[in-house]
C-alpha cells in the first residue's frame, strides 16, 4: 500500500471515529437518567391496590395498579425511594425520599401521600438516612423506621455504605421521635410491625456472640423480634439451629409461621437461586413455597390472603427484570400479577 | 550503481517487515543480483537502458517481490498483522456502538485509543517503518493492543446477553491473536544480535511470556475483583502490581545474565520463578 492509499484509508478511519464520537455525546444518558422500569419497592393495600415504585427516565415515581400510567408521586432524578408502606386503612401511602448518590452527609425525608386527596406531604426530615419504614398495626398514627447513623466503609476495599442501624418510632399526631434500640447494627433489613404485640421484626446478622473476625463470618442472618420497650430482649423467631442464611421475611402471626426468603440452589453458571420457604416456629416444620429457580423476594401479604412477591428474571445480570407475582399461603397458584 | 536499480531495490525491501540489519544484507543481495541480470543482458547485446528495464521487468513488481520476500522470511506473519487490525477496528466499532446504543455509555477515549493502536498495527503492516522494525516497538504496540482490547472484553460481558456472547467470543479471539504475534516477534521472528542464539533463549522467553501472561491476568482479576466491592480507587489496589513488578524483574536479569554468557544462572532464576508461582498456585488450590 502506496502512502497516498494509506492516507485515504487513515482519512476514512478518522472520519467514521469523528461521527462515532459525535454519536457518543449525543446518546450517552449519564448514570441518574438510566435507570428504567420496575424496582423492588411495592406494597399491597387492604383494597388489594397495588403501589410499585418505578423509573421513567431516572425519574423515581409511585404507580397504582388499576389506575392510569401516570405516576402518583414522581421525584426529580437526583432523588430515589428508599421503601413504600400503605397505611392500614389503604388510603394513605408512606414513602421515604433520599439522594440516589448517598453520601456522608445525605439525610432523608418521610412522605405521607394521601390517595383520596392527591396530596403529599413531608411529614419527618432527618440528617441519617432512612432505609425503610412501616405503619405500625395497631396505632394508625405511628411510624416505625429503620435509620442507618452514619455511611462509612468499614473495610479499606469496600466504598462506603450506610451503617450503624437503629430502630426509631414517629408520632404523625404529636411529631414526637422515638429511639427505640441503641444497637448500631453494621445492618439492619425487612423491617415489619407486630399486628399483636410492641414488637418488630428485623433481618440481623445472628454476631451477638462473636468474638472475632472468623465468628463473625460463621454467623448467620435470621430474624429477629425485637420487644420496643425492651430491646435486649430480643428473640431469634426463625429457626435458630439452621446453618442457612435468612434475607427477607413475610411473619404470618395467627399461623405461629413465617414467610422467608433462602438461597434454594444453584444454577449451571453457579448463580444462587433465590426460594420462598415457609417456617412454623411451633411445629419447626419448614416447606419450600416456590420452585422458580430465579430471584424470589419480598413477601407480601394482601388481604386476600394471597402472598404477593416479587422475582428478578435477570438476578445477577447487570439490570434486574422485575415482575410481581400472587401465590397461595402453601405456595400454590402462583400467577403473574405485574410485568 | 544504478540509480533505478537503488530506487527499486528499497522499494521492494520496504515491503517487508525486517530490521535495519536485514534490510541492509537484502538490499546488497538484491542490487547484486540485478546487477548480474543487467550484465548478462548487455552481454547478449541489449543496449543498457534495454538491459536495465528487462532485467527489473523479469525480476517482478516491488509489490509481488516484496511480499514474496515477507512470506518467506516470516510466513503468515503480514496476513496475522492484518487480520489483527482490520478484526481489531471492526470490533471498537461494533463494541462502541453497543455500549452506546443499547447501554447509553460513550467510552469514547477507549474508543480512540483502540482506534489509534489498530491504525498503527495496521500501518506497520502495509508500510513497514524500519527504525521501529525492533522487537521492543513492536512487543510494545502488542501489549499496549492487548491491554486495551482486555478492556474492550470487559465492556462486551457488560452488554445485554444477546450481544454479550458474540462480542466476548470476538474479543477472545482478537487477544489471542495478539498474544500469538507476541510470541511470534519474541521468539522467532526478530532475532537479537546481541543475545545467546539457540533453543535456550527461544525457551526462556517462552516461559516468561507464559508465565508473565498468567501473572498479569491474575493480577488484573483481583484488582476487578477489589473494584467489585468499591466504588472508588483504593491504594490497596496498588498491591496487585507487585506480582506483575517481580516478574518484570526477572524477566530482565534472566536477559543480562544470558547477554553476560551466563546462561546457567539465569535458568536458575527462571525455575525460582517458575517455584514460586507453582507454590502459590497450589496453595490456592489447596486452601480454595
Amino acid at each position: 500500500m502506496n502512502k497516498k492509499a494509506f492516507g485515504i484509508l487513515a482519512g476514512v478511519l478518522g472520519i467514521i471515529t469523528v461521527v462515532f464520537i459525535a454519536l457518543g455525546f449525543m446518546f450517552n444518558k449519564p448514570d441518574n437518567k438510566k435507570q428504567e422500569g420496575l424496582t423492588e419497592l411495592f406494597d399491597v393495600s387492604v383494597d388489594g391496590l397495588l403501589a410499585v415504585v418505578k423509573y421513567d427516565k431516572g425519574k423515581a415515581g409511585i404507580y397504582l395498579s388499576g389506575a392510569n400510567a401516570e405516576p402518583v408521586v414522581q421525584l426529580p432524578v437526583e432523588q430515589t425511594i428508599m421503601d413504600i408502606s400503605f397505611s392500614e386503612d389503604g388510603h394513605v401511602i408512606a414513602y421515604v425520599v433520599s439522594d440516589k448518590e448517598l453520601n456522608a452527609s445525605s439525610g432523608s425525608s418521610i412522605h405521607l401521600f394521601e390517595l383520596r386527596t392527591a396530596t403529599d406531604q413531608v411529614v419527618l426530615s432527618a440528617d441519617s438516612i432512612i432505609t425503610e419504614l412501616a405503619f405500625d398495626k395497631k396505632n394508625p398514627d405511628k411510624l416505625i423506621y429503620l435509620q442507618a447513623d452514619v455511611f462509612t466503609n468499614y473495610s479499606p476495599i469496600t466504598g462506603a455504605r450506610p451503617h450503624d442501624f437503629d430502630v426509631h418510632g414517629y408520632d404523625l399526631t404529636s411529631g414526637e421521635q422515638t429511639r427505640y434500640t441503641e444497637m448500631q447494627k453494621y445492618s439492619m433489613q425487612s423491617l415489619q410491625v407486630s399486628a399483636t404485640d410492641e414488637s418488630v421484626y428485623i433481618q440481623m446478622n445472628d454476631d451477638e456472640d462473636a468474638k472475632s473476625a472468623d465468628d463473625l463470618f460463621a454467623s448467620y442472618q435470621r430474624i429477629f423480634k425485637i420487644p420496643l420497650h425492651a430491646p435486649n430482649e430480643k428473640e431469634i423467631i426463625s429457626n435458630p439451629a439452621s446453618e442457612e442464611d435468612i434475607y427477607d421475611f413475610l411473619v404470618l402471626p395467627d399461623r405461629d409461621e413465617m414467610i422467608y426468603q433462602a438461597v434454594g440452589g444453584t444454577s449451571s453458571s453457579g448463580t444462587f437461586e433465590y426460594e420462598l420457604f415457609s417456617y412454623n416456629w411451633e411445629s419447626d416444620e419448614t416447606v419450600q413455597l416456590t420452585n422458580l429457580k430465579e430471584y424470589a423476594a419480598k413477601p407480601v401479604q394482601g388481604k386476600d390472603g394471597k402472598i404477593y412477591f416479587l422475582v428478578d428474571l435477570k438476578f445477577a445480570k447487570r439490570n434486574p427484570e422485575y415482575r410481581i407475582y400472587k401465590m397461595d399461603l402453601d405456595g400454590k397458584n402462583i400467577v403473574e400479577v405485574l410485568k | 550503481m544504478k540509480p533505478a536499480f537503488e530506487r527499486f531495490v528499497t522499494g521492494i525491501v520496504r515491503q517487508t517487515d525486517c530490521n535495519r540489519e536485514e534490510r541492509e544484507d537484502l538490499y546488497e543481495e538484491l542490487l547484486s543480483h540485478l546487477e548480474c541480470s543487467f550484465i548478462d543482458y548487455k552481454n547478449e547485446g541489449y543496449s543498457e537502458e534495454e538491459a536495465m528495464r528487462t532485467a527489473m521487468t523479469n525480476f517482478g513488481t516491488e509489490q509481488e517481490v516484496g511480499n514474496q520476500l515477507q512470506e518467506a522470511m516470516y510466513p503468515k506473519r503480514k496476513g496475522m498483522m492484518l487480520g489483527l487490525a482490520v478484526a481489531s477496528l471492526l470490533y471498537a466499532y461494533s463494541v462502541y456502538a453497543s455500549q452506546l446504543f443499547v447501554m447509553g455509555d460513550a467510552h469514547i477515549i477507549w474508543l480512540v485509543a483502540a482506534v489509534i493502536v489498530s491504525a498503527a498495527i495496521l500501518y506497520v503492516t502495509v508500510r513497514p517503518v524500519t527504525s521501529l522494525n525492533r522487537r521492543l516497538w513492536m512487543n510494545g504496540l502488542l501489549l499496549v493492543h492487548l491491554f486495551i482490547f482486555f478492556y474492550g472484553l470487559l465492556l462486551a460481558t457488560d452488554l445485554d446477553n444477546r450481544l454479550s456472547v458474540g462480542l466476548t467470543i470476538i474479543a477472545c479471539l482478537i487477544l489471542l491473536l495478539g498474544i500469538l504475534l507476541v510470541y511470534r516477534t519474541t521468539i522467532y521472528d526478530y532475532p537479537a544480535k546481541d543475545q545467546l542464539a539457540g533453543s535456550g533463549m527461544k525457551w526462556l522467553h517462552f516461559i516468561n511470556i507464559t508465565t508473565g501472561i498468567f501473572v498479569v491476568f491474575v493480577s488484573l482479576f483481583f484488582v476487578w475483583a477489589m473494584l467489585w466491592f468499591t466504588d472508588e480507587f483504593s491504594a490497596m489496589f496498588l498491591l496487585t502490581l507487585l506480582p506483575i513488578s517481580a516478574w518484570a524483574i526477572s524477566y530482565a536479569i534472566q536477559l543480562r545474565l544470558m547477554k553476560q554468557q551466563k546462561p546457567v544462572w539465569a535458568y536458575a532464576v527462571v525455575i525460582f520463578q517458575m517455584a514460586i508461582i507453582l507454590s502459590g498456585l497450589a496453595y490456592w488450590i489447596v486452601v480454595f
